[in-house]
């Protein structure tokens, strides 16, 4: 069920067309999809996905990926994250701005993917997923090595 | 009530023949970002002012969890605390109350007040007292007033200060918005973003090593719905101090030239032209203008550029037509 569950996402997001990142990867997360399917989620989740996720934190965070892919998974993990990246003020007038509202939704919307992509059944099919990132970035010497 | 009534009538005692033709007024007093209207009267007059000191508990940083909350020390319960306005020539009479409840006594140190402390000296006022002074504006200009109360440091730190203006006996020229912005530092014990109620960490200000550095008394005050307003075409004069404790600010309006600057807040001599970012430091204030010709949002910040992430960022809203001449995208 685990890696089956994650590779029909991953399949699914490539089905869909999603062009890569197109920024040097920085990071491990930068290699991964940067899209996942999110059409059994809650309609909550489906619309943070697509309304803020996507067009807000993806432009703020150096595309989708990094956040898809990235190893935080608790809720506090997550919700150190969202502040961080919300307190970055729109300094040249052209980012968007990423409301405590939005914030919030997407806080809650990152904390339940992780729970149902990275942990219970995914949780080994997550730590393989994320393990070959890593081993990919290091092998392309993408910024350095990786741990 | 007995010793408010007694220095009501102590004052009316003592009032100085000089003062007894002229107009007395009560102040208009308001909280940031919001300025009194300018004042109209040509003619000197007594303004009086009331000032409470409380302590207040609010929120120095919304989360999308809890915020972080903190126990400010204001005057009129908020930091920072009215704008006062008043012309030059002026006399300002200050009532100052600090309630039984207060732990602490307090005073008031206005840089704008001729003789010992700016006032502080004799304003002084313990727990359950009500003390009431006079001072005459001798000069226009932008200032700075804090508690000045011993240990000044933590009166200041925790968020007793405000500006005051004392207009020049012809007026400032006119605009269309007005603003009252003031930068200052928290230090607390507990992380930027701790969910809770922060406390005051002594050691931080000594070290000036702040945890906040924001504007209008919390992180975040001037964005979203609280981000300034204004629209094409109209011209914008900011009323900028900056209480410290510790750090001076480098103001600074992303996207726009300060047409004019009344640099340190005096007023008397020339402004500055076309300038970027201007100096402030703490206990100090900067009296800046410009017209809004491009719409968009305009960011304000302390251009010491890290201290974005501690709070030093508001917005301004300009609404209006494009202005293609000034500013367009080619390809």
């Amino acid at each position: 069920m685990s890696g089956l569950v994650l590779g029909v996402l991953l399949a699914a997001a490539a089905a869909a067309g999603v062009p890569p990142a197109k920024a040097p990867p920085e990071f491990p997360e930068d290699l991964g999809p940067a899209a996942i399917d999110v059409s059994s989620y809650p309609a909550e989740y489906q619309k943070t996905y697509k309304d803020v996720f996507l067009p807000l934190y993806g432009f703020l965070r150096g595309g989708p990926a990094r956040a898809l892919n990235s190893p935080l998974i608790t809720s506090d993990e997550w919700r150190r994250e969202v502040m961080r990246v919300k307190n970055r003020p729109p300094c040249c007038g052209a980012c968007p701005i990423l409301s405590l509202a939005d914030a919030r939704a997407l806080w809650r919307f990152l904390a339940y993917d992780s729970q149902v992509r990275k942990t219970g059944p995914n949780a080994a099919s997550w730590a393989e997923h994320y393990r070959r990132l890593t081993e990919r970035f290091n092998a392309e010497s993408h910024g350095g090595s990786h741990p | 009530m007995k010793s408010t009534l007694a220095a009501v009538l102590l004052a009316a005692v003592s009032f100085p023949a000089a003062l007894r033709a002229e107009p007395v007024e009560n102040a208009v007093l308001t909280t940031a970002p919001n300025v009194p209207p300018a004042i109209a009267r040509r003619t000197p007059a007594v303004v009086r002012v009331e000032l409470e000191t409380k302590e207040v508990v609010g929120n120095l940083m919304e989360s999308i969890g809890e915020p972080t909350q903190y126990r400010f020390w204001t005057f009129n319960g908020s930091t920072p605390g009215p704008f006062l306005r008043v012309r030059e020539g002026d006399t300002l009479e200050i009532t100052l109350k600090n309630p039984v409840t207060s732990g602490m006594a307090h005073n008031i140190d206005l840089h704008a007040v001729t003789g010992p402390g700016g006032g502080a000296a004799i304003t002084l006022t313990k727990p359950g007292e009500t003390r009431t002074a006079r001072f005459k504006m001798l000069a226009p200009g932008l200032f700075v007033y804090h508690c000045a109360a011993p240990p000044v440091t933590d009166h200041i730190a925790n968020g007793m200060y405000g500006l005051i203006l004392v207009e020049p006996k012809e007026g400032l020229p006119k605009v269309d918005k007005e603003f009252y912005v003031m930068q200052s530092e928290f230090y607390t014990k507990e992380e930027l973003g701790f969910e809770g109620l922060a406390t005051y960490d002594p050691k931080k200000a000594s070290a000036e090593d702040p945890t906040y550095i924001v504007f209008n008394g919390k992180h975040g005050s001037l964005m979203e719905e609280g981000a300034l307003q204004a629209k094409v075409g109209e011209r914008v004069r900011i009323y900028f101090g900056n209480a410290g404790p510790n750090k001076t600010s480098s103001f600074h309006i992303i996207g726009t030239i300060f047409d004019k600057v009344y640099r340190e807040g005096a007023i008397g001599a020339e402004p500055a032209r076309n300038v970027q970012t201007t100096v402030v430091p703490p206990g100090g204030a900067a009296i800046v203008e410009f017209d809004l010709k491009v719409p968009g949002n305009y960011t304000l910040v302390d251009h010491a550029i890290f201290r974005l992430e501690k709070g030093a960022a508001g917005l301004l809203h300009a609404e209006g037509p494009e202005a293609p001449e000034i500013y367009e995208t080619v390809k």
